[in-house]
């Protein structure tokens, strides 16, 4: 699973590299997640450009990391496809997690 | 394998990246067929996780077995029949799985049980038997999306 990150204002935005999140790598995407984000001490806003596609397992991961992170490490999600954001909204997890059009929406508040 | 765009057969090995596979290839034959982006979309999240149930749940890891993805285009949509030699569905039955609620406390928040809740929202008609040792699993997706798909 490749992730990437980097600090900007105190919020540590980590780039999901791939096309898809589902049932093959979702396990590597938690892991991935605790690892990139074991520094971060504030918000943290995963950017979805990049993923066309995520099916219930991927969607599990994501609820996992939110979950990993706690409450003093709120997770935003940034960029999400069509197809992407259609399960968030099917699943009604769009009213669990802030979702940011843009990342420069993402990081302006 | 037919010529005719609007019916075609896939097999999928029973594997996560042989769903993976079979996802890309049902996706380009759609793609061929007329089928637009919105459809596309809402197809494979349907067959994804109809697909990883099968490889989940009825092959339970046994890679060697196969699973058929048909494929026709109708008036209303396309119907899709899914059958795998896999174990059958328990009591015989479609899981009636509602969404999980997501109004919960953040340790609380469900992780799964999202799989099902998605099929029956996004398709219609979905009918489920068991015959010669197959599960065969049929539904339809409709043209156009209605509701909040």
């Amino acid at each position: 699973m490749n992730l990437s990150s980097r600090s900007q204002d105190g919020t540590l935005v980590v780039t999901v590299n791939e096309s898809r999140i589902d049932a093959a790598v979702a396990l590597q995407f938690k892991d991935g997640i605790r690892a990139e984000t074991e520094a971060a001490c504030g918000r943290v806003v995963l950017d979805l450009a990049q993923v066309d596609f995520i099916d219930s397992s991927g969607l599990g991961a994501v609820v996992a990391a939110m979950k990993l992170l706690g409450k003093d490490r709120p997770l935003d999600l940034a960029c999400l496809n069509e197809n992407v954001d259609r399960v968030f909204r099917l699943t009604r997890m769009d009213t669990v997690f802030r979702i940011h059009t843009t990342l420069g929406e993402a990081l302006a508040r | 394998m037919s010529s005719d765009p609007s019916c075609f057969k896939i097999r999928a090995r029973g594997t996560q990246a042989g769903v993976r596979l079979a996802l890309a290839h049902v996706v380009d034959r759609l793609a061929s067929a007329g089928a637009d982006r919105d459809f596309r979309g809402r197809a494979e999240i349907v067959l994804a996780e109809a697909l990883n149930n099968v490889v989940e749940h009825a092959l339970h890891g046994q890679a060697c077995l196969w699973v058929e993805i048909r494929a026709r285009k109708g008036d209303a949509g396309w119907h899709f029949l899914i059958c795998d030699p896999g174990r059958p569905m328990p009591d015989g039955l479609l899981p009636q799985r509602r969404l999980p609620a997501v109004d919960a406390e953040l340790a609380e928040l469900p992780e799964g049980g999202f799989g099902w809740a998605m099929i029956r929202l996004l398709a219609s008609a979905i009918e489920y038997s068991r015959r010669s040792g197959q599960n065969r699993l049929g539904f339809l997706i409709p043209h156009a999306a209605s509701g909040p798909g």
